[in-house]
């Protein structure tokens, strides 16, 4: 036991002294949650965003015409809208800027646009179009879409006279207790967890032991009184106390973002562990494959990339064409993350969600189980 | 008698670099790995349109209703219904409608995070619904939406997409490679034996750094080739402006790497600093999504890294953006002067340290 606890302190050690080890396990899973939830948690919310909408007036706005749009495009820290106007005396110019992504928009207010003062007094009076010019980038795109939104509500205010329209809007997600909203943050905290896991899993893991392979540790240690099981368990431990680390670490920061409480839920924990189980298993079959740090390294990225993106970590892949669809559906993480948010909605999860990672923990822990006397031993 | 042993010099980098894993990785896997996700997943969201909808309604629905909402609208009896089409991917949203409360319940099977689109088709169904209780039958303001052409082709989001995929890829082959090649010679000894041989420092440097080019311009054409004919995209390009764009981008990255190795002297640290600076500049890039998205406390960064410049260039190459010729000259001639400098002073310092 003494043994074990030695060559684990040891082993945790050494790991931790290299800098990519506890950044790309600790650090980086947290900075990448602070950076995505402030980004995506923003989108739709008009308070963070800044498009930048050219306008170009083919004859000044007058009256309710000028009041309106003047809120709509006005800076000031009262008003809630995320544009910034840039007036062009030229439509030419105006088009040349947006072209040259100057502005992600170009609002051009035709000639007769005013007989919208009149408009509330004769209804049949027909008012010439506003035209909204935008590019197929992503930002105009976005800007066009939003300046849609904010003409469909001045169009209701003006119809009711200011007054609005008392609307309740709900929203349910199947399978999920309304009682609680549901964020970015929410979302992505379980891809995060994952994502610590994936780097102890695809990358530590492996990459120690191709180490210890190439530079003959295991034969060096095979030569010591230390049996094959010692270390394997004091390896997987070392390994298991840098990835607790880094939970608390994303714990922390789950509860000073106020992450949905039900991360706290014993299922959901139980569950947390459960993945860690077969990402960790999946990290033993693949330290059994490599035999040189060079191809761990590209292999190992080659996996990390194609998981994290394909996993429905961040978005969802289940419509992708099938030349990468079969992959999402291969790879058990993508069942264990839809796991994780299953019980974070408060629903249960489904067979499907135990199965086919359990597959993969026993297929990966019998090839490595076959494998790794091979690779103590065969060094002598 | 110079030039032969630069040929050889060149050669022997070559055939080392495609002997190494993680620079093949890197350099070529990398960023087509990269294309085929983002052109899959951004790019058939981007092709297919919203227009592709369909919406599930229970509950009473007037004509007017159906009428104004610019999607596909499946009828459904109760909710339950609802959720086994939510569940089979028959519809993308339900809708619940309860007209004598003027409440609107979206039934979803994922979050809006799934798609981001989904957020304005429930803006937009809430105002369509709102006019309906409020009896407008007619819109004060009318918009007229015009797409707008850049180059002298109407591009695809996708192209602008692909283009700063190519952006990505120069930069991290330019900054791995030098990284990769410095750190693992100067691990080996190699440089030692190099410098005790009659190879002036700077033809050692100006070999690996060509056969780098040569790695990453096949890198280059095969992201090039694969967009076009795995994605359809229009792009048109100016090779010339395109040959610019990589010669320039591809020594400045290299630069930049070389300058990281030499603060950072571990070569696997250096290396973990380049990651970093790659995440970075993926997320600052506006490749992906707008920079607008990005808190605006942190957008100023952007302009500091080259990536949006380098993408910005390429973009211009593919006639997708407009530049002036000053700017496109002076954005080059920056990377490439300072990339140079970069090479130049860096690898004398390492190769001295050596």
């Amino acid at each position: 036991m003494k043994k074990i606890i030695n060559l684990t302190k040891i082993f945790f050690i050494n790991s931790s002294r290299e800098f990519a080890v506890p950044f790309w396990t600790i650090i980086f899973p947290s900075l990448f949650f602070l950076l995505f939830t402030s980004i995506f948690e923003n989108i739709g919310n008009v308070e963070n965003m800044d498009f930048k909408i050219g306008v170009y007036y083919e004859q000044s706005l007058r009256g309710i015409a000028k009041d309106t749009f003047d809120e709509v495009f006005s800076s000031s820290q009262f008003s809630n809208t995320p544009f910034t106007m840039i007036e062009y005396d030229s439509f030419e110019k105006g088009l040349d800027n947006l072209k040259k992504s100057k502005i992600n928009a170009l609002v051009v207010f035709p000639e007769n646009f005013n007989l919208l003062n009149v408009k509330f007094f004769i209804k049949d009076l027909e008012v010439p179009k506003l035209k909204v010019y935008y590019t197929n980038e992503n930002s105009s795109v976005y800007a066009k879409n939003i300046f849609g939104v904010f003409i469909d509500e001045i169009n209701t205010r003006m119809s009711t006279k200011g007054a609005g329209v008392p609307l309740t809007v709900k929203e349910e997600i199947i399978g999920m207790d309304s009682s609680q909203p549901y964020r970015y943050r929410d979302y992505l905290f379980p891809a995060i967890i994952l994502m610590s896991v994936l780097t102890v899993a695809v990358f530590n893991m492996p990459f120690d032991f191709s180490f210890n392979v190439e530079k003959g540790i295991f034969k060096k240690l095979s030569s010591s009184p230390i049996k094959g099981g010692e270390f394997f368990v004091s390896f997987l431990l070392s390994h298991i106390i840098l990835l607790i680390m880094s939970l608390i670490v994303l714990y922390i920061e789950a509860y000073l973002f106020n992450v949905s409480t039900n991360i706290y839920k014993p299922s959901f924990i139980g569950y947390t562990f459960f993945s860690i189980m077969i990402i960790l298993s999946v990290g033993l079959f693949l330290s059994s494959l490599y035999k040189n740090m060079g191809a761990a390294g590209a292999i190992s990225q080659l996996i990390y990339q194609a998981t994290i993106f394909l996993s429905g970590f961040y978005f969802d892949v289940t419509n992708s064409p099938w030349i990468i669809r079969w992959y999402v559906y291969f790879n058990p993480v993508t069942y264990l993350v839809d796991g994780m948010r299953k019980i974070m909605l408060g629903s249960s999860i489904s067979l499907i969600n135990i199965l086919v990672p359990v597959i993969w923990m026993i297929s990966s822990i019998l090839i490595f189980s076959l494998t790794f006397k091979g690779m103590v031993y065969n060094e002598k | 008698m110079k030039n032969r042993r630069m040929f050889s010099l060149i050669s022997i980098f070559t055939k080392d670099t495609f002997r190494n894993w993680m620079e093949v990785f890197f350099t070529l896997l990398l960023p087509v790995l990269l294309l085929l996700l983002f052109g899959t997943i951004f790019g058939t969201e981007a092709s297919s349109g919203t227009k592709e909808y369909k919406i599930g309604i229970v509950g009473d629905v007037d004509e007017t209703i159906i009428n104004s909402i610019p999607y596909k609208v499946v009828f459904f009896e109760d909710k339950n219904s609802i959720t086994m089409a939510l569940n089979e991917n028959i519809i993308n949203i339900g809708l619940l409608l309860n007209h004598e409360n003027n409440e609107l319940t979206f039934i979803q099977k994922e979050p809006d995070m799934n798609d981001e689109s989904i957020i304005f088709i429930k803006l937009e169904l809430q105002n369509i619904l709102k006019k309906h209780y409020a009896g407008i039958k007619e819109d004060f303001i009318n918009v007229e939406f015009i797409e707008t052409s850049i180059g002298e082709n109407q591009e695809n989001p996708l192209d602008f997409i692909i283009t700063g995929v190519i952006g990505l890829s120069l930069l991290s082959g330019g900054m791995f490679s030098m990284i990769n090649v410095f750190g693992r010679y100067k691990k080996n000894g190699l440089i030692k034996r190099f410098l005790a041989s009659p190879i002036k420092p700077f033809e050692f440097t100006l070999s690996a750094s060509v056969s780098k080019l040569f790695f990453n311009f096949i890198s280059m054409f095969i992201i090039i080739i694969l967009g076009k004919y795995l994605f359809s995209l229009n792009y048109n390009f100016n090779w010339l402006s395109l040959f610019c764009v990589f010669i320039s981008s591809s020594i400045g990255m290299m630069g930049l790497g070389l300058l990281l190795l030499l603060i950072f002297k571990d070569p696997a640290i250096a290396s973990e600093a380049a990651t970093i600076l790659y995440v970075a500049m993926t997320f600052f890039s506006g490749v992906y999504f707008p920079i607008e998205f990005l808190p605006k406390a942190i957008r100023w960064i952007s302009n500091f890294l080259p990536v949006k410049y380098v993408a910005d260039l390429i973009r211009f190459s593919g006639n997708i953006k407009q530049m002036t010729l000053n700017n496109f000259l002076v954005i080059n001639l920056i990377l490439f002067v300072i990339g140079f400098f970069l090479i130049f002073v860096s690898s004398k310092v390492f190769l001295k340290e050596e």
